[in-house]
């Protein structure tokens, strides 16, 4: 299982829930969950087939921006 | 010119081969921990730029170095989980975030959510596991069908050696009740404690050891002085300015009453 990072601009739960829809149905991500206390607003998304430029053009065509974190 | 192209091409379908052929073999060897192993070693090859040496490196010298950087992996992990023990314990839950400890224990924040999900898994995490070593710690040598001072004796050394072996952790404990993970953790800990101590219990009332009576009674009895004995060592102090050290003697002293109280 590849666990992929994002660093995103996602601050509030609403914002969570405006992009869940999108998410939960996407058939490649198996788990997914944003982690609102860090500053970097990390996406952390659980897949075996997606890559991070296919969740980067998910996210950002929800509006909010999304890059991948380096290690 | 011509010539320089083709071997250049050839290099490249090469190098793409064995990196397919390597990358394969991570992902068998390494599993969930393939993107950090997978990125670093990345770099070196790229770096590396030494053609030869790919090939000449056979399949189990490969298997050898991704052991290797997983051992290196796991030991990086086992630092992260007591560092962020420590960083829990001395700045509290809310004062603690995954940023401060990826500094602190020299990873980057992207490695720490690999392996959690974010600050409340990383708690969760800790708590189940060192709920699991202390359950572990305090069952080591007990056995259920031990007479019931036998059997409250080895309770009373495991669990004040647990104790004292491990501050950091009992601390952690202690906000761990006053929190919202309590219910999770404690379900957790409390499933692997249960079975055996209430069988021992139920076999020293069948012998007569015991006198039956509530469960709050009976622990405040058998094990609530272990505890304060155990508070008052930890700060160095008992009752007022009284100083305070615990001893064997004062130990036993202390079980002797607790198993007398017990008796029928």
């Amino acid at each position: 299982m590849n666990v992929i990072v994002f660093k995103t601009n996602i601050r509030l739960k609403r914002e969570i829930k405006s992009i869940a829809p999108v998410l939960n149905t996407d058939t490649g991500i198996v788990r997914w969950n944003v982690a609102l206390d860090d500053i970097d607003k990390i996406l952390r998304v659980e897949s075996d087939t997606l890559q991070p430029s296919q969740i980067i053009e998910k996210v950002a065509a929800l509006g909010f921006l999304c890059e991948e974190l380096q290690d | 010119m011509t010539k320089w192209r083709a071997l250049n091409m050839k290099r490249k379908c090469l190098v793409k081969y064995y990196f397919d052929f390597f990358k394969r073999l991570l992902t068998h060897c390494c599993q969930d921990r393939f993107v950090p192993l997978w990125n670093s070693l990345n770099n070196q090859w790229f770096q590396s730029r030494n053609l030869l040496l790919i090939k000449l490196l056979s399949e189990r010298t490969f298997i050898y170095i991704c052991r290797v950087m997983r051992v290196r992996n796991e030991n990086k992990e086992t630092l992260v989980r007591q560092m962020a023990l420590k960083m829990l314990v001395e700045k509290g839950f809310d004062g603690f975030s995954m940023q401060k400890l990826a500094k602190e224990a020299g990873v980057s924040p992207a490695t720490l959510y690999i392996y959690f999900k974010d600050k409340d898994d990383l708690i969760l995490q800790l708590g189940l596991t060192e709920g699991k070593r202390m359950t572990e710690a305090t069952m080591k040598d007990f056995d259920p069908q031990m007479s019931f001072e036998e059997g409250l004796r080895v309770q009373w050394r495991n669990r004040a050696k647990y104790w004292l072996e491990n501050s950091i952790q009992t601390c952690f404990f202690e906000q761990i009740k006053h929190s919202p993970f309590s219910s999770k953790i404690l379900e957790a800990v409390a499933k692997d404690f249960k079975d055996p101590m209430c069988q021992f219990c139920e076999q020293a009332i069948a012998k007569k050891e015991l006198a039956p009576m509530p469960l709050e009674v009976y622990w405040s009895i058998a094990f609530a002085p272990l505890y304060n004995l155990l508070r008052f060592h930890q700060t160095g102090r008992s009752l007022g300015t009284r100083s305070f050290v615990l001893t064997n003697e004062i130990m036993d002293q202390t079980l002797e009453k607790v198993i007398k109280a017990l008796r029928p």
